[in-house]
């Protein structure tokens, strides 16, 4: 009873520990991606889509740990993003993105300069929101910083 | 005589290229206005009406816009871009700032922006 | 200046029945209060108070939609307590409610499994819900509660969105408003308190990639219009789940509403089983403390 006890305790503080660990993970893509300026960051003109992605793909990962993961009819971030490895690699000019909605198949084509800088947008703006809702949610409040 | 020639072909080139600038400014205004209206695109219908033209059940959480060919374009780009500069918790979306439309998509706006009265 | 010290004590009347003792719903009470003061104020007279409340609103809207002095009670209807037009389909669609079927297939449930007598012995208990755990430290909505009940006794959970639940939420609902019930939220420890606060957080947060927080449509926006929806207040809004909306063709709770918010604001939605959604949910009822059950019923 003891031994399984034990085995209990250190399961559950290791699976504390995991979920401590990541949410601070979140947090800190999140201080970074404060600092950082969307329009230059994510300019595929000026930075080609392989670096424009790779921006989206390092932050979108905190954002969906966050709960703010950004959705546009129907399509997931985390999915612009998978659509776009493939097509960046191969230096195709369009990428058709699958995707479920309302329980049906469907698919959409763009070209891949514009997803590329749309997935990278949505990945750190949704972080930088957060800090965002942060400073301003209390304006909103009757009673509070809201006046009326 | 020579003078004469090219006076008369820099006078064709100027109508040429303001035509051509004017008819590209026409498709630009076009395209922005399908922004404006499509649902799925700018969606701007949602909350504006417009003066002076005819909008699909236009919503009222923002402004009719009026007056806007007196903006200038930056403004007019800025403001589509990130309206948060006057209103810190606006309901207005940062289409730009977002990455709702692109510079072109946005770009196609003002044109069609330029045209309200 | 009758009439304002009558609201004035009717308001600390309907306040005073809510502090608890300790306090812990001190600021809730503060922040509800609030509330009803800026949606009274706004619904009082909205031609009157355009400049302020509806800035963009045209003359059909102030003269023919918005309606005049909304008491209090009323704002458990949605758009419909503060829009004239849509008052009169919604009175229509009353006379025959689509919802009448699911209420019986939730008494049935109800009697079906006998735990659930034990877990709900009295089924007038919507207007208690969502509830704060202090043993799990979690809030416990209406929804999460069944699923509790249901497998603290060896069944599997319901699918939290729609169907069996819903139908069962439906006859709880109903026999809360048979019995008179008013929305009566507690919040009677700290933790209860810090969910709340965290409720009410991203209740007013910009969120998306609309950057639009709840507040943007359903207080600042509440009574103006996207497209020719009025928006409804955030006074009111849980008031009358699960509800039959006709763009669903069918019975929904709290829960399944949410979602769909969440997806206007062009975010990807919390799942209904998370606690975001709960605490979410938490703030929103507290906010409609005093007010009327209302459950199941009606909506576009």
């Amino acid at each position: 009873m003891n031994s399984i006890k034990k085995i209990a305790t250190t399961l559950g503080l290791g699976l504390a520990l995991t979920a401590a660990a990541t949410a601070g993970d979140a947090m800190k893509m999140v201080d970074e991606a404060a600092k950082l300026d969307v329009k230059k960051v994510c300019d595929v003109k000026a930075n080609g889509a392989a670096k424009v992605l790779a921006v989206a793909e390092k932050y979108n990962p905190a954002a969906v740990e966050l709960g703010v993961e950004f959705k546009r009819l129907g399509i997931r971030n985390s999915v612009y993003i998978k659509g776009l490895k493939e097509a960046v690699k191969a230096k195709k000019p369009e990428v058709t993105l699958k995707y479920k909605a309302k329980g049906k198949e469907k698919k959409k084509t763009f070209k891949t300069d514009y997803a590329a800088w749309r997935a990278c947008t949505f990945a750190v703006r949704a972080l930088q929101q957060v800090k965002e809702a942060d400073k301003t949610y209390r304006l909103a409040i009757p009673g509070d910083g809201f006046k009326f | 005589m020579q003078r004469i020639k090219l006076l008369a072909m820099a006078s064709v080139l100027t109508v040429a290229l303001s035509v051509s600038v004017s008819a590209g400014n026409a498709d630009l205004v076009k395209e922005g206005e399908k922004i404006f209206n499509t649902k799925k695109i700018g969606n701007c219908l949602a909350c504006h009406a417009v003066n002076g033209k005819k909008i699909n059940n236009p919503g009222n959480l923002g402004p009719k816009l009026q007056g806007l060919s007196a903006w200038p374009e930056q403004a007019l780009y800025d403001k589509v871009y990130d309206p948060y500069a006057t209103n810190p918790i606006s309901a207005m979306p940062p289409f730009g700032k977002n990455g709702v439309l692109d510079d072109h998509q946005i770009k196609a706006v003002v044109a069609y922006l330029k045209t309200i009265n | 200046m009758k009439k304002s010290i009558v609201r004035a004590s009717v308001l600390m009347l309907v306040g005073s029945v809510f502090l608890v003792a300790g306090g812990y719903n001190a600021q809730a009470e503060k922040d509800r209060k609030a509330l009803v003061q800026y949606m009274e104020k706004k619904f009082s007279d909205p031609a009157k108070n355009k400049a302020m409340f509806f800035p963009y609103a045209t003359d059909e809207d102030i003269n023919k939609h918005l309606k005049k002095g909304v008491k209090f009670e009323e704002f458990r209807l949605g758009s419909y307590a503060i829009d004239k037009g849509g008052r009169d389909q919604y009175e229509e669609i009353k006379e025959m409610p689509p919802y009448e079927d699911n209420i019986d297939a939730g008494e049935e449930l109800y009697k079906k499994y006998a735990f659930f007598k034990k877990c709900f012995p009295d089924p007038a208990i919507a207007g208690e819900y969502p509830k704060f755990d202090d043993k799990s430290g979690k809030v416990v909505t209406l929804t999460r509660a069944i699923n509790q009940c249901l497998v603290a006794n060896g069944e599997k959970p319901w699918k939290m969105t729609k169907g069996k639940i819903a139908d069962l939420e439906a006859y709880f609902a109903a026999k809360s408003a048979e019995a008179g019930k008013k929305v009566n939220i507690q919040i009677n420890s700290k933790a209860a308190a810090d969910a709340y606060e965290r409720g009410k957080k991203e209740y007013y947060s910009q969120r998306g990639y609309l950057k639009l927080s709840c507040a943007n449509c359903h207080v600042q926006g509440s009574g103006n219009r996207v497209r020719r929806e009025y928006l409804s207040p955030l006074l009111g809004h849980t008031t009358h789940f699960p509800v039959y909306r006709l763009k669903w063709q069918g019975l929904g709770t709290l829960e399944r509403r949410i979602k769909g918010c969440e997806k206007n604001q062009g975010e990807n939605p919390h799942k209904p089983s998370s606690d975001w959604t709960a605490e979410m949910l938490y703030f929103m009822s507290y906010m409609s403390n005093g007010l009327p059950v209302d459950g199941p019923d009606v909506r576009r």
